[in-house]
């Protein structure tokens, strides 16, 4: 949603000259989620990664602006049960992220540049619950809408461009993930 | 392995040493806080209201799946807090062999639970029902919701107690674990040193949780009852008056014999609340459920009564076998007397047996049941009598006072 907005904000310029100053770029990430437990005996570790796209407007807009999309998947919500062979409990969630944010170069060197990035928006997950007690199963889905934050240093090589971010649902979700992200500007 | 141990750790050893120390409240609400609001739109799950989907009995057979139920004492679903309970997490339980430096009704609780802390259930709501998200929180909110139905039972037969609102340590650290002989996983208990109940992890049983067993938790509750009814909230103190001299023998059997009575008449509490006189079959195996079903009638072993102790396979005592006795004696005398009937009836004997307990720490098998049967209705009396005597024949005599 944040993307078509923008792309609409820019749309006047002509098709032509957006295409080219759009960096349109193809990221992939991996990380590990740091969640409070329910039973509240500290914190579980977790695996995470996730797909996107994104652009910067620096070229367009002359603006320290970056607006991405992504689908995640967090193994603490794993689609698998977890508990006893007589009781369990699987939970799958999928995050369709949307993001917009600003991106500061604090060095820049020949085809080379290091900043710091924050990117907030919203976040879609899609949430399937299954419950199965002996032979009977019950499954439960449901859509929620939250907003999710990250933060981090990034660095950029030639087309290539990582980023280290520490991503977490606002206000809180008792949740912090950490994430390297690694994307292609096409 | 040991199921629905209480105070395991007071075995009879423990008290053969000669120098061993050894509501009003329950209105129907549907409260949504501060609190929980935030937490509903930080996981982005709906508000609950106090609709919830917990394991629970579905039909008569006491069959254990799902169901909706409506909570009317929870206040907070996140912490699963509420009149009658509230969950902890990550606490670490250490308490004492000792009975002389613990203290009655839960004074004893900041010095034995280090690190109590909330937990957090998450859930997702389907329509109007908050639907637990991930194993441990429907272990939790089922288990409140057991409790709930419990503490309800006992306020209607005038436990003043079940009011109260009781900590329940979820899957705690128990450091101390082997050196009090408690369990480190696969049980539930009532906790007296801290007045509180024990949700240990399932790591070998594979069956329904104990949590999610609403016969179990029942029990639980009725241990607490006990302690609240028979030792008027003076467990500790009452022992501790009677090992100024020592433990003689016949205090030390009284206490087994107690400890026998105490599992009995948890297991018909736990059969009263769920009507269901198996209960136990959801959670455990056949050779540990079977003893305990108390649908069977089952026989007091006369060498019990002449201070021979029943053993278990790992050679230590097995109180459930003459509990089980009373449990059955109780729940058969309830199939003609009533089951609430027999209820009352069983929490005034625990009062009335209180002072003389707390005087003269001397107990025989069937005085409780006796006392049972004598605040009976006149017209069930007979029947509750026949119904005895096939199961306390070698100890009849000490019946005589209410079954001519």
């Amino acid at each position: 949603m944040t993307t078509v907005a923008v792309l609409l904000a820019i749309a006047p310029l002509g098709v032509s000259p957006l295409l080219e100053c759009l960096q349109l770029d193809l990221e992939a990430s991996g990380g590990t989620g740091f969640h409070q437990q329910s039973d509240g005996d500290g914190w579980t570790v977790s695996g995470f990664g996730a797909l996107g796209a994104g652009t910067s407007l620096k070229a367009c807009l002359d603006l320290p602006l970056r607006v991405e999309v992504g689908l995640g998947w967090d193994s603490h919500g794993a689609p698998w049960g977890r508990g006893v062979e007589a009781l369990e409990v699987g939970r799958l969630e999928l995050d369709l992220t949307a993001a917009a944010g600003v991106g500061l170069i604090v060095l820049q060197g020949d085809n080379r540049t290091l900043g710091l990035e924050a990117l907030i928006g919203p976040t879609l997950r899609m949430i399937r619950v299954s419950t199965r007690v002996r032979d009977e199963s019950q499954a439960v889905y449901r859509v929620a809408a939250r907003v999710t934050a990250a933060a981090g240093p990034y660095a950029t090589f030639g087309p290539w461009w990582f980023a280290l971010r520490a991503r977490a649902g606002l206000p809180w979700d008792d949740a912090v993930v950490a994430v390297l992200a690694v994307g292609y500007v096409l | 392995m040991g199921v629905l141990v209480a105070y395991k750790r007071r075995n009879y050893h423990d008290f053969m040493e000669p120098n061993h120390h050894g509501s009003s409240r329950f209105v129907a609400r549907r409260r949504v806080q501060g609190a929980l609001l935030a937490a509903a739109v930080a996981c982005g799950c709906g508000s609950p209201g106090n609709r919830v989907r917990i394991v629970d009995a579905v039909d008569a057979s006491g069959r254990l799946s799902l169901k909706d139920v409506v909570l009317a004492t929870l206040e907070d679903l996140e912490t699963v807090r509420g009149d009658v309970a509230e969950l902890v997490g990550g606490a670490t339980l250490s308490s004492s062999p000792d009975f002389l430096v613990l203290r009655d009704r839960g004074a004893s609780r900041g010095a034995v639970v280090r690190n109590p802390g909330p937990v957090a259930a998450r859930w997702i709501m389907d329509g109007d029902v908050a639907v637990p998200s991930d194993f441990d929180s429907l272990v939790m909110v089922s288990a409140y919701a057991h409790l709930e139905k419990a503490a309800l039972f006992f306020s209607a037969i005038g436990v003043t107690e079940a009011a109260q609102q009781v900590p329940v340590y979820y899957s705690p650290s128990l450091p101390d674990a082997k050196t009090l002989g408690l369990p480190e996983t696969d049980n539930a208990a009532y906790f007296p040193d801290a007045d509180g109940f024990i949700l240990l992890s399932m790591e070998i049983l594979q069956e329904i949780p104990f949590g999610t067993n609403p016969g179990v938790v029942a029990h639980e509750y009725a241990h607490r009852v006990w302690y609240y009814g028979i030792w008027d909230g003076e467990m500790f103190a009452a022992i501790n008056e009677h090992q100024q001299d020592g433990w003689d023998l016949q205090e030390a059997a009284a206490w087994n014999r107690l400890r026998a009575t105490d599992e009995g008449i948890a297991d018909f509490f736990a059969a009263a609340v769920t009507g269901d006189p198996g209960f136990l079959a959801e959670s455990v195996p056949p050779s540990l459920s079977d003893p305990r079903d108390l649908a069977r009638m089952r026989i007091m072993d006369a060498a019990w009564l002449a201070g021979s102790l029943p053993l278990d396979s790992r050679g230590q005592l097995n109180v459930y076998a003459p509990g089980s006795v009373v449990a059955s004696t109780l729940w058969s005398i309830a199939q003609v007397a009533g089951v609430d009937v027999v209820a009352r009836a069983v929490v005034e004997a625990q009062r009335a047996l209180a002072p003389s307990l707390r005087a003269s720490l001397r107990y025989q098998y069937g005085e409780l049941e006796a006392y049972v049967i004598g605040r009976l209705p006149a017209a069930s009396i007979a029947s509750a009598c026949d119904r005895a005597q096939q199961s306390y024949a070698a100890i009849w005599s000490s019946f005589s006072a209410v079954c001519p």
